[in-house]
């Protein structure tokens, strides 16, 4: 495997600086299964590993997962972009991906891959992976799927070949300023620029909101336990002193006969 | 009919218990009729976010109360059958 030198992109946050929510939802964004009462320290310590991990993994076998899974993405992508494309998918089938692909979708998995083990192997312990309710959820859609692209195959005679997004160079402006002149070809550069940067924004102020909003549901799914709990306990206090007036009355009852 | 402090104490308990029962009963059927029947758009949200947050409750996780609760009225209602 050939390793990489570390890059850090220029969205990479600081770790030790974010609040523990933050970071939880950081390293699931990196494939990291972190349960929302992750410690910090925990958390932390995963998400370096992950990032370690990174690190270490091929960026071709990267691309080659990311082109099989048919995710935009530019040819130049950092290995973190690549990583948090390839962990919004869980797929089930591996047909048409390479094997170094596939090896890095079982490291990024958790599963490490034996030495000498065959691809069917390694494709069932992927599958395997997550436990009964991740494989009845893989079930689940793809039935759901296997439905829908009956509807649709018509609209699809065919998969056409994965392009990468274009990249941002001194050609493609060379190009622009060829086509539409000095100020429009610069201007929109400008605008294309200006265009990622906003979505990127949004995107980030999108998860935030995301996770503040999950955050809340939480604590309100708490508050409602923390409740049933109280009135629970209420009825009991109320049946236990009722019986003990019930008993002291039997008494009374024993006694006066 | 005899009179006991345990015959007082029943009928005092069951009028102040009664009335309190139909107070609180009345008072929150027309809170959450009224919860129910505004119909602007925010109000309809937090109606439809309260019932999926009441649905999605864990009452498993409370199986031991309930127990102790259906063993405590058992021994009541068994308790109260021995009175003559």
């Amino acid at each position: 495997m050939r390793v990489m030198a570390a890059k850090p992109t220029p969205t990479s946050p600081n770790l030790s600086e974010l609040p523990r929510d933050e970071l939880i939802v950081y390293g699931q964004s990196l494939g990291l299964q972190l349960p929302l009462d992750t410690e910090k320290g925990e958390a932390l310590r995963l998400v370096r590993r992950r990032q370690e991990l990174l690190v270490e993994l091929d960026r071709e076998a990267m691309l080659d997962a990311v082109r099989w899974l048919r995710m935009p993405v530019r040819r130049t992508a950092g290995k973190e972009h690549l990583a948090q494309l390839i962990a919004r998918h869980q797929p089930v089938r591996f047909d048409g991906l390479s094997n170094r692909g596939l090896h890095l979708l079982a490291m990024l998995s958790d599963v490490e891959p034996c030495a000498g083990e065959s691809r069917p192997a390694l494709e069932r312990r992927l599958r395997k992976e997550g436990g009964w309710s991740a494989r009845l959820r893989k079930l689940r859609r793809r039935a759901v799927g296997s439905f829908v692209s009956r509807l649709v195959s018509q609209a699809q005679a065919g998969e056409s070949e994965y392009r990468y997004l274009p990249e941002v160079d001194s050609q493609s402006i060379r190009k622009d300023i060829e086509d539409i002149g000095v100020v429009g070809g610069v201007a929109r550069k400008l605008r294309g620029m200006a265009d990622d940067y906003v979505h990127e924004k949004l995107d980030e102020i999108e998860r935030r909101i995301d996770a503040k909003l999950d955050e809340i549901d939480q604590r309100l799914g708490e508050w409602r336990d923390r409740e049933v709990v109280h009135r629970l306990r209420m009825l009991k206090i109320t049946l236990l002193f009722s019986i003990l007036v019930v008993i002291i009355s039997l008494v009374y009852d024993y006694l006066k006969a | 009919m005899e009179l006991s402090i345990f015959e007082i104490y029943r009928q005092l308990l069951g009028v102040v218990v009664g009335t309190y029962c139909v107070v609180r009963v009345c008072s929150v059927v027309m809170h959450w009729q009224g919860f129910g029947r505004d119909g602007d758009r925010v109000n309809l949200l937090i109606r439809r976010y309260a019932v999926s947050l009441f649905l999605r409750g864990r009452f498993r996780q409370f199986w031991l109360e309930s127990v102790q609760i259906v063993l405590l009225a058992g021994m009541l209602v068994y308790l109260m059958s021995q009175h003559r």
